[in-house]
């Protein structure tokens, strides 16, 4: 078994089309991490206090442009216009303390702890204050980000802004970018072939004429394409990872990441379309350093590969010209990508393995919230994952082992 | 014990019955041949012995052990070139061995003399894709007989060879079958190559084994024979002929008298010519040919 595996693996890097896969994946990484960098760098151009400052005055002289202007509808109405700009009054107001905080900050050339410990006085501050207006929901998210603060302050790690970029940073943001619909392509590339290649020129005659069993020479190309498309994607996304860290710097591997979030419906509020609202449950979610969410995040990639290349191993087994398998499983991966993010298939979609290709969500929790549904947590995904592997490693068994072969 | 045994077996495609009862058996060290016109159902017979095909009725059993339930042990002992030799185009002829070698645990030495055998040795590590047709059907050559087979198959050899390589390949079988004491199974249409090699013969058609023959020096035996007469007063000939009792089916074809006699009794009708006056210029016995009984079973058949 051990040879037929190797042997396997042999004949899948000997072939043109396997480098051709290689090399196109680590130019679509480089691509994408330029991209990624690219747009850290437009961030934060527009997230300068300078910048911000000027755009909040920007603001506050329109809106008191505004106030003079009252529409000509509640010209003659006195409550309505007071109304009307006693609310814009409000808006500048709130405008002009903000400006205030960004200019001592500024000013007082504030450290980031300072700022930190500021942050957290103001959650806390909003959280006593909102208590009773707010929604569950609501309140739960912002306790999570006191909480996240309050991690940042504890370990003393340096909170980063939105525009930051470092090694984790970008490969979170791979994993999320090539889970939208490269994945799926490159593994149907590389993998479509692997069974039915053989029948385009016959050479299974050769290998069935040998003395091993069909099962065990489609047991080993199963295992010598999965070693090959998982080792291969996350291999390439760890070198890129050291490549990026030592370029730019790798970020604080403890930077607290929230996973495992928890959804339910919100039965005490009654939404207009007769629903009920989905609601981040308090205190659902765990913080765990960065590294240790980042290891989750490349191991779920890994089963998620795993189940796309069971699916396009399967179909390789079906059809019998490379051509057809490879069409095959690029159309039917991107079809079916499409269609389930269809709001009217949501319900199925959770059962469809392309649906788990957002798996940042999964690991966080989010994916309740973005499909509607409070029981999917991380654990009912790897369920549905592993059972599709093993539905379509099945079915590829019984078409391999009992059909004629009339080559 | 047969080296392969096909016993009664049935094969449908669909709704067409492609193999109707086939049974036969090849023994050590014999050269089989396995004759039929194109779509007799020998490609599927060939398929069913290596597996790749189930019957739907019979079995079929090489060196022993049956094909569908031991498959393993069967294909151990099986060298197989099914129609054309496929390999891995995109390696060379020596990683395409060497694969072969590692399933079926052959030591390296082997690889080489087979290699020498079919006498591949300056092109070996070439890639397949780069071969001739001629050096391809070599390889698979070499490829079927590295497991030093009990039983080697060959499928239409020679397809789209040229002659001087059809003669090639024909001293490659003869020398593999003296090296290694192979029974020899070979499916082919075109007789000439059947009859040089073979010292069995199976006719084939419509899925049926038609009959089944002993070569001797190519030829088939039979308890008749043929002759050709030339003889004058040309008149006289036909009569004399009839009279001997071992003489059947006169012919005239131009100046040539033939006819089927018993086998042994030309001195007689000699004799019988002689005492009538008849002069005798020529008189020889007509090769009872392959081609003639596969003209009979095959084409009469239709």
């Amino acid at each position: 078994m051990a040879i037929l595996i190797r042997q396997e693996l042999y004949k899948l890097f000997k072939r043109k089309k396997t480098l051709v896969v290689i090399v196109g994946f680590i130019l679509l990484t480089v691509f994408l991490c330029y991209g990624i960098k690219q747009n850290a760098y437009y961030m934060e151009q527009y997230s300068k206090p300078e910048f911000q400052i000027q755009n909040l005055e920007d603001n506050i002289a329109y809106l008191e442009k505004d106030m003079e202007n009252i529409p000509d509808e509640i010209k003659n109405d006195a409550d309505e216009a007071k109304l009307y700009q006693d609310r814009i009054q409000n808006d500048i107001k709130m405008m002009e303390e903000e400006l205030k905080m960004l200019k001592t900050r500024v000013d007082e050339n504030l450290s980031w702890k300072e700022i930190l410990e500021q942050d957290i006085s103001e959650y806390e501050k909003i959280i006593e204050e909102n208590k009773v207006i707010y929604s569950s929901g609501d309140l739960a998210s912002a306790k999570l980000e006191l909480e996240q603060l309050e991690y940042l302050q504890d370990k003393e790690i340096k909170p980063q802004e939105n525009y930051d970029f470092n090694a984790f940073i970008y490969i979170n943001e791979l994993v999320l970018q090539l889970g939208q619909v490269f994945l799926a392509i490159g593994i149907a590339v590389f993998a479509a072939d692997m069974v039915s290649g053989e029948w385009t020129p016959p050479t299974m005659k050769l290998l069935l004429a040998q003395p091993v069993s069909r099962r065990k020479v489609l047991l080993s190309k199963f295992f010598a394409v999965s070693i090959a498309a998982v080792g291969l994607i996350i291999l390439i996304e760890f070198l890129s990872f050291i490549l990026v860290g030592s370029l730019f710097g790798f970020g604080d591997a403890n930077y607290p990441t929230a996973i495992g979030k928890a959804f339910d419906w919100d039965l005490s509020v009654l939404l207009e379309d007769g629903t009920h609202p989905l609601e981040l449950i308090d205190g659902s979610w765990k913080i765990v350093p960065i590294w240790q969410y980042t290891l989750m995040l490349l191991g779920y990639q890994g089963l998620f590969i795993l189940t796309v290349t069971s699916f396009v191993f399967m179909i390789s087994s079906i059809v019998k010209s490379s051509m057809v398998s490879m069409g095959a499983s690029v159309v039917s991966l991107i079809a079916t990508t499409i269609v389930f993010q269809i709001s009217s298939f949501y319900g199925l979609s959770k059962l469809v393995f392309t649906t788990y290709s957002s798996i940042g969500e999964i690991i966080t929790g989010d994916i309740s919230a973005y499909l509607s549904d409070p029981n999917l947590t991380a654990v009912t995904g790897i369920l549905i994952l592993v059972g599709w592997i093993v539905l379509c490693y099945i079915l590829s068994h019984i078409l391999f082992t009992k059909r004629d072969l009339l080559i | 014990m047969s080296v392969l045994g096909v016993n009664n077996v049935y094969k449908s495609l669909g709704k067409r019955e492609i193999i109707k009862g086939i049974d036969f058996s090849v023994e050590e060290g014999e050269i089989f041949g396995f004759l039929g016109p194109n779509g007799a159902g020998k490609t599927t017979t060939i398929k069913m012995i290596v597996g790749l095909i189930r019957p739907d009725k019979g079995s079929i059993s090489i060196n022993g052990a049956d094909i569908l339930k031991d498959g393993n042990r069967a294909r151990a002992k099986l060298g197989a070139v099914v129609e054309n030799p496929e390999m891995y185009n995109y390696l060379s002829g020596m990683a395409n061995l060497k694969m072969i070698a590692e399933i079926r645990k052959i030591p390296k030495q082997d690889i080489l003399d087979v290699v020498e055998l079919v006498d591949l040795s300056n092109r070996i590590d070439d890639k397949v894709g780069k071969y001739s047709l001629g050096m391809k059907q070599r390889l698979g050559l070499a490829c079927a007989l590295l497991g030093k087979p009990k039983l080697l198959i060959l499928d239409e050899p020679t397809n789209g060879l040229d002659p001087s390589g059809i003669i090639d390949f024909r001293n490659i079988v003869k020398n593999a079958v003296k090296e290694l004491k192979t029974s020899v199974f070979i499916s082919s249409h075109i007789l000439s190559e059947v009859q040089q090699l073979c010292t069995r013969v199976a006719f084939i058609n419509h899925g049926e084994i038609k009959s089944m023959e002993d070569l001797i020096n190519g030829n088939v035996q039979q308890g008749y024979e043929q002759i050709a007469i030339v003889a004058s007063p040309v008149s006289s000939i036909k009569n004399i002929l009839d009279s001997v009792g071992e003489v059947s089916n006169v012919v005239q074809k131009g100046t040539e008298y033939c006819a089927v006699i018993e086998k042994g009794s030309t001195p007689k009708i000699i004799r019988a010519l002689v005492e009538q006056n008849v002069d005798i210029y020529q008189i020889y016995q007509k090769q009872n040919s392959l081609e003639q009984r596969y003209m009979e079973l095959v084409e009469g058949g239709k």
